[in-house]
């Protein structure tokens, strides 16, 4: 009743009529239901986006927690979350199919349809490029450094569109807020309007359908024969993105962390072959990679129509064109694989991460002095044997102990630095640092060798043995980092360190990394930097810890169960607060102690909790995993598969129904 | 009559309103356009000011190679690399100038590294290999009283 008012004071039924009842040349045909599929795909990125805007902030210090908690705290979130990530990425294959599509039949000689298509490719990877920043992760955050700092690389306006980008000269919260409105607010309409002016002018112009002469005389309706197809095509579509946001959620990469360097940056897919061009490109010929090759191969879809303007559409009987889409394609994918395949530049140059395997013959690192002959079996001991976990060398290792390159062994001995090893209690009855007793005699020779190299050409003549003790309470406005956390052997500020049984949960409240959902594919390599000297590798513990009750320092995989938890949230909470703010083990006079992290900024926030996920998932919990998933996700797609499954059938019986009903 | 008249009217005041519109959308891009400093942000001069931040003694610097410094400074974190070439320290920003990535020093190369575009520096900061324009940037730093202190802009 009151839907007959509405269609008759409103074109309902001109409207339904001028959309849907189109006669299509040809025919319908599977091959031209891509194009309705991205209409489908931008319909639940619309919905998707929208149902995050319900929780997301767009500001440095809640994007990534507020995106965390949509993915973790809120029922279906990750579902909303994921279908909009697989969403973006299937919205640019879908173009690129689509576009190939077009291309083979011809169809572009409609002119403006095609023009209008480029300019909704490009719109959809501005989407792309804006939206991975708003998560404000590891990911996002170095997309969005080098995507907007690739623009300064334009010739003199390069610095301008840089600035405009990012609100400023670096990243921070004008530039979330630049990324989010431009995402938002900006590009979504403008994709909504151009999508349909797209349609308005295939309308228009009318489909182009299939290339023979003949076949074209054949006439098929858009309603419900190509719908029909639309449907199926999209209902695939729909399938196979649930499916990958099931099963494979976009990995959490940790908070963003602009001082984080065991993160190494990689565009995403489809802006990898940008990435392959740069590297052919360096030094003043430079733009041509980052913008001469992208506006070349733009340039050329937008000249395409008015180059081609010959009437014939079969691609048999237009070998160059298909020949151009030939290479034009495999340009593309090639610089997409190689760049997929590229080690990345950090590897290449043989980051601190694995210097084990890059050891041997042709180093020029620190040991320049009178080498012996086991001065890289040395180096690699200092390496397997964790000595790197408390000292420094060059700038790289641990704080526990003094730093080994300079000065600090300039005019030891041979002896006097196999005793140290063998044990350090012979010279200071107080040194923490463990006895390598279980060495053999050519092990030590050999760490002799190396330490020997770090002592031998010393710069100006300093306090030899033992570092300055830091005058505490001065420069009271600085907190120090690793530069001075444990300056020496005894000296670790004893006041602040409490005595923690290894099965209890300390009183003290846990830090901002607790609440953060780290990374733990990141937490890996940081825990090998930071934590595997002492607590073994992988955590596995076994390192002695003479002077303690335990006499070992505990190991955290399995971690004691007072301190493990099922709810990672507590679990992560639990061990924050001995890496927040250190922790002596009890004991006589133990030798270790659990340094402070957190408290004197020695590893960021972030940084901590990569490590707490790395942590977690040594012992079989899931940092990222959602708490109220609102459903069991393996029990959501089995509910999922068979309501999708019973729908085919029962409206497939229907429609063959519905056919013979009118004939 | 009257009627007539107004009709022969219509033609010109519909192309004078037409043109009226057209004419009102330019100025109102024009003025757009004049009004782009809004996008383009200039810093104040606040943010410019420079100011010494004691890190640590003078003993903590160095004696050769290079030094990882991160320090914390009114709710900002700072890093810097102390570098020691001959005798000589050098403060150099981890800001790669290639695209902002952080370089990371590399003691079995002796080089700075860059992960993002392979751009390599080295001790003293300058550019061996890569894409990179310049050299990292160089911090003022000065030691008063036995105490070294880096200059910071927040």
């Amino acid at each position: 009743m009151a839907w007959k008012w509405f269609t008759e004071k409103w074109p309902y039924y001109q409207l339904k009529k001028l959309l849907l009842y189109e006669e299509l040349p040809g025919g319908a045909a599977f091959a031209s239901t891509l194009g309705s599929s991205l209409m489908v795909i931008f319909t639940l990125q619309v919905l998707t986006g929208i149902a995050q805007l319900f929780y997301y902030v767009p500001t440095t210090d809640h994007a990534y927690d507020s995106v965390a908690y949509l993915r973790t705290e809120v029922p279906f979130g990750w579902f909303v979350h994921n279908m909009h990530y697989w969403g973006a990425n299937a919205m640019v294959l879908v173009i690129a199919l689509h576009m190939i599509r077009v291309y083979v039949w011809g169809a572009y000689k409609t002119q403006l349809t095609w023009l209008i298509g480029v300019a909704l490719m490009l719109c959809a990877m501005v989407m792309s490029f804006t939206g991975a920043p708003l998560i404000w992760d590891e990911k996002g955050y170095w997309a969005g450094e080098v995507g907007s700092g690739i623009t300064s690389t334009v010739p003199v306006l390069g610095n301008i569109v840089k600035t405009i980008l990012r609100g400023g000269e670096s990243m921070g919260q004008l530039s979330i807020s630049r990324f989010f409105v431009f995402h938002v607010w900006v590009f979504a309409p403008v994709l909504a309007f151009l999508i349909a002016a797209h349609i308005a002018a295939l309308r228009t112009t009318g489909i182009a359908g299939p290339w023979d002469e003949r076949k074209r005389r054949r006439v098929g309706h858009f309603w419900p024969d190509q719908a029909a197809r639309d449907i199926i095509v999209a209902s695939v579509v729909f399938f196979i993105l649930v499916t990958l946001s099931v099963f494979l959620p976009p990995p959490f990469t940790g908070q963003a962390d602009p001082l984080n360097t065991s993160y190494v940056p990689k565009p995403e897919w489809n802006f990898l072959f940008v990435y392959q061009a740069l590297k052919y490109f360096q030094g003043p010929l430079e733009p041509v990679g980052t913008v001469g090759v992208p506006t070349v191969l733009i340039v050329l879809l937008v000249i395409l129509p008015f180059i081609d303007k010959g009437p014939e559409r079969n691609p048999l009987r237009r070998p160059i064109a298909m020949a151009c889409l030939f290479v034009y394609a495999c340009f593309i994918i090639a610089m997409t694989i190689m760049g997929y395949l590229s080690p990345g530049f950090a590897q290449m140059a043989g980051a601190a991460g694995a210097p084990a395997a890059r050891l041997g013959k042709g180093e020029t690192g620190g040991a320049k002095g009178p080498a012996g002959k086991g001065v890289a079996a040395g180096r690699k001991l200092f390496q397997s044997e964790g000595c790197a976990g408390c000292h420094k060398v060059n700038g790289q290792g641990g704080t526990m102990g003094p730093e080994l390159s300079g000065a600090t062994l300039k005019g030891k001995t041979r002896k006097w630095l196999a005793d140290q090893i063998r044990n350090p209690k012979s010279h200071n009855p107080n040194s923490i640092m463990p006895a390598f007793s279980q060495l053999s005699k050519n092990q030590v020779n050999a760490l002799v060798d190396y330490l020997m190299g770090l002592a031998g050409t010393g710069g100006a003549p300093g306090p030899a043995a033992k570092p300055q003790p830091r005058a505490p309470g001065a420069g009271a406005q600085v907190q120090p980092g690793q530069a001075n956390a444990v300056s020496a052997p005894g000296q670790a500020q004893p006041s602040q360190l409490k005595v923690v049984p290894p099965d209890t949960v300390p009183e003290t409240p846990s830090g901002k990394a607790a609440y953060i959902i780290g990374s733990a594919s990141n937490g890996e390599q940081l825990f090998k930097e930071q934590c595997a000297q002492c607590h073994g590798a992988k955590g596995a513990g076994g390192v002695p810890n003479p002077g303690s009750a335990e006499g070992v320092v505990p190991p955290l995989s399995p971690i004691n169960k007072n301190i493990a938890s099922p709810d990672p949230k507590q679990f992560a909470r639990n061990i924050d607060k001995f890496i927040q703010h250190g922790a002596i083990p009890p004991g006589p006079n133990p030798a270790l102690q659990m340094p402070v992290f957190g408290d004197n900024n020695s590893l960021t926030q972030p940084e901590i909790s990569n490590i707490e996920a790395y942590i977690l998932k040594l012992n079989g919990v899931d940092r990222s995993i959602p708490a109220h998933p609102g459903m069991d996700p393996r029990l959501f797609y089995a509910v999922f598969v068979i309501a999708y499954v019973v729908a085919a059938i029962v409206l497939l019986m229907m429609w063959r129904n519905a056919g013979r009903s009118r004939t | 009559m009257l009627r007539t008249q107004r009709n022969k009217g219509h033609e010109g005041r519909r192309d004078f309103l037409s043109a009226l519109v057209k004419a009102s959308l330019a100025v109102l891009g024009l003025g757009g356009l004049a009004g782009l400093p809004y996008f383009y942000p200039f810093s104040t001069g606040k943010e410019g000011a420079l100011e010494f931040v004691r890190v640590f003694d003078e003993y903590s610097l160095p004696r050769r190679g290079v030094k990882k410094v991160d320090f914390t400074f009114r709710d900002q974190s700072f890093r810097v690399y102390l570098s020691n070439a001959n005798g000589k320290i050098i403060a150099l920003s981890p800001t790669c100038t290639h695209l902002g990535c952080q370089v990371r020093w590399n003691p079995f190369k002796n080089e700075f590294d860059c992960p993002c575009h392979g751009s390599a520096f080295d001790i003293t900061g300058k550019v061996i290999g890569g894409p990179a324009p310049r050299p990292l940037t160089r911090l003022p730093y000065k030691i008063v009283n036995g105490d070294f202190y880096i200059g910071v802009r927040t």
